[in-house]
């Protein structure tokens, strides 16, 4: 294994360190630039547009930090009631200070979103040289409300009297920190502290053509200081729906462009850091966003690593006293960066390293902090060299016996792991809601399917169609729910014999692999529907894990889901490989 | 304000007060824009139990929830 730029540092509180990435320029640095982050699923969302503008920024001859606040990302998790309960402003000074102890240089902050909001406290850090709002919410209250409304008008969370108005898809909040958030408010409060020799020397405001507020927000911000301009780019950054959040360039290149104005040319130059390890704490009960003091805990070890033939980005965790097999390994889900859904990844790497796994977490190629393989172009999610990916990285951690790890992952990843299990046999593998049902990218592009591809159930339109016909609907009505079991068993058992993806799953269990199937009841009928009801040998049975949750969401972005999920998975691994490790 | 926010796939002059907005193309992105100009517009906020799909659902369900919200304020 060898760690290449850019490099995974940690910083800030040693009993609550936050984790970052440090891009050093090819030659001279002139300036650091500190990159602060959205919350939430904007955090994912804008995961890629934060790694693009850092590779920008170093071409112009900056250093750039990008950083996760404590408890999102790869961050540890802030510990309400102790000495590093401060806030998310307070990690900005985190970083700021950190930048500062590496060398005399200028320092820029870039902060996106609430990252704006949470830059222009400027709490714990003297003021910087320049400064980029880009794109700041009018009021924190007003995003906590979004992002509240969008999960109950998009049916992910929970409405009614039992609702929980802390839990936001796929982030929740402790209390104290959505006080925190709910009390910046950029259109009432003084904006004295942005003004000259407040924030920064030079502060750049980037807001939305289409957004009422927005118009309002600049007209407050007009301050001697301060530049306003209108970017676009941010609807498709961060209101995606079923779309995929898209790079915004124009504003990316703006940010650039002015940064290189008015950031001095030279400077004394800097440090490269080079810590790429950290022990902290860590509890070992429950998955809230913030750690009491006093609960049960653990220490666990982190360190960046870049993995396998293409460098694939990657955290390894274990305990204190270092970690044995089978080793767990996480993939990164669709195009996100390797933290998991609601950063589950992050927590059970945790939970499971306290308990004596070697556990790693990776960026399947051309996404989060992975290159593309050879250097080529990013490859669509369900391409098969994500399936490669998963082996590569399994030979890398397990030299000896590549099997001896156990895969997770959900969605297309979960499809992946399932597809690398068959080659890989290994000791275990978790698939969660997997997107089994797809059309290839090859052949999307005309050609044949990849002879990789043994899960994927090619979907066939005209037949989905057809399945939904008003004819088949009528069928359906009238026959009695007898006949349509039997007809149900009878395709189950044609799917076994076609050797369908239920089918794979009992040739998994007949290796000798632990199977954990976690899905909801959609995501479960083209397993049922190919023969894994047909397997009905006792002992494969028993390798072969099936939980159906009904109202399971896709993403997992409720965060009841990924508690239950987590109790689940904490039970697999802990009674069937920690038993077999020790005895 | 349909026309601005809702991004819908047919002409907002067209619809009717029992069409399904969500159907004709609105997302959750658009109808949390569409909540936030209506708040903006009438100087109201809708509580979190409004907060669903049912109320923006429709012109006759936005324009009901309105009416109660307005209602609210001035019975203050």
């Amino acid at each position: 294994m060898s760690l290449a730029r850019p490099v995974p540092v940690w910083f800030g509180p040693d009993e609550s360190p936050l984790f970052g990435v440090f891009h050093a320029p090819e030659e001279t640095t002139r300036g650091v630039i500190v990159l602060c982050p959205p919350l939430g699923r904007e955090y994912t969302y804008s995961h890629s547009t934060f790694v693009q503008l850092a590779t920008l920024l170093t071409t112009l001859g900056f250093a750039v930090l990008r950083f996760d606040y404590r408890s999102t990302g790869d961050s540890f998790e802030r510990i309400e009631g102790g000495e590093a309960a401060s806030g998310f402003e307070r990690d900005i000074g985190f970083a700021v200070e950190y930048v500062r102890s590496l060398g005399t240089a200028p320092v820029g902050i870039v902060g996106m979103r609430l990252g704006a909001n949470f830059a222009s406290a400027r709490r714990g850090f003297e003021p910087v040289d320049a400064a980029v709002l880009w794109d700041p919410c009018p009021t924190g209250r007003s995003f906590l409300r979004e992002q509240r409304a969008l999960g109950l008008f998009a049916v992910v969370l929970k409405s009614g009297d039992d609702a929980d108005p802390l839990d936001f898809p796929g982030f929740k909040l402790s209390p104290e920190m959505s006080d925190e958030i709910s009390s910046l408010d950029f259109m009432e409060s003084d904006l004295g502290p942005i003004a000259k020799d407040g924030l920064a020397n030079r502060v750049l405001l980037l807001t939305r053509t289409e957004r009422v507020a927005d118009r309002k927000l600049a007209d407050r911000f007009d301050l001697p200081n301060v530049e306003h301009r209108e970017v676009p780019g941010q609807p498709k950054l961060l209101n995606v729906h079923d779309d995929w959040p898209v790079v915004p360039t124009e504003g990316l290149a703006t940010i650039a462009e002015w940064l290189d104005k008015v950031m001095p040319r030279s400077s004394p130059g800097i440090a490269v850091p080079t810590r790429s390890e950290v022990t902290a704490q860590v509890s070992t009960n429950g998955l809230g966003s913030s750690a009491d003091q006093g609960a049960q805990t653990a220490l666990v070890r982190e360190r960046g690593v870049r993995l396998g033939p293409g460098g694939l980005f990657a955290i390894e965790t274990e305990g204190e006293t270092g970690g044995s097999d089978p080793v767990c390994v996480f993939v990164s889900v669709a195009n996100e960066h390797r933290v998991g859904p609601g950063r589950l990844w992050v927590q059970l790497s945790r939970r499971l390293a306290a308990e004596g796994f070697r556990c790693v977490r990776f960026d399947v190629n051309g996404f989060g902090d992975s290159p593309p393989r050879s250097g080529g172009p990013v490859q669509p999610v369900r391409s098969v060299t994500a399936i490669d990916d998963v082996l590569d990285v399994a030979r890398a951690v397990s030299p000896e016996d590549p099997g001896n790890v156990v895969l997770f992952g959900l969605c297309s990843s979960g499809y992946q792991v399932l597809e690398a299990a068959l080659s890989l046999l290994p000791r275990g593998v978790c698939a969660l809601n997997p997107s089994i049902v797809f059309h290839p990218p090859e052949v999307t592009s005309g050609g044949r399917m990849d002879v990789r591809r043994r899960f994927c159930v090619p979907e066939d339109l005209a037949l989905a169609g057809a399945r939904d016909s008003r004819a088949v609907r009528w069928f359906k009505r009238r026959l009695p729910t007898p006949t349509t079991k039997v007809s149900h068993r009878l395709w189950s058992v044609v799917g076994f014999f076609r050797n369908g993806p239920g089918a794979r799953l009992g040739n998994l269990a007949q290796a000798g692999t632990e199977v954990l199937l976690i899905c909801n009841d959609h995501e479960i009928q083209p397993f049922l529907e190919s023969g894994v009801s047909a397997v009905r040998r006792p002992e494969l049975k028993a390798r072969l894990h099936i939980e159906v949750i009904h109202t399971l969401n896709h993403g997992l972005l409720p965060s009841r889901d990924r508690e239950q999920v987590t109790e689940l998975i904490l039970d697999y691994v802990l009674t069937r490989f920690r038993t077999q490790r020790s005895s | 304000m349909l026309e601005e926010h809702a991004r819908l796939v047919v002409d907002v002059a067209e619809l009717s007060d029992d069409d399904d907005l969500f159907r004709l193309g609105m997302t959750s992105h658009a109808s949390v824009r569409v909540m936030l100009a209506l708040e903006d517009e009438f100087g109201v906020e809708f509580p979190e139990h409004m907060l669903r799909r049912g109320t923006f659902e429709s012109i006759a369900s936005i324009r009901q929830s309105i009416t109660e919200l307005l209602d609210t304020t001035s019975g203050d």
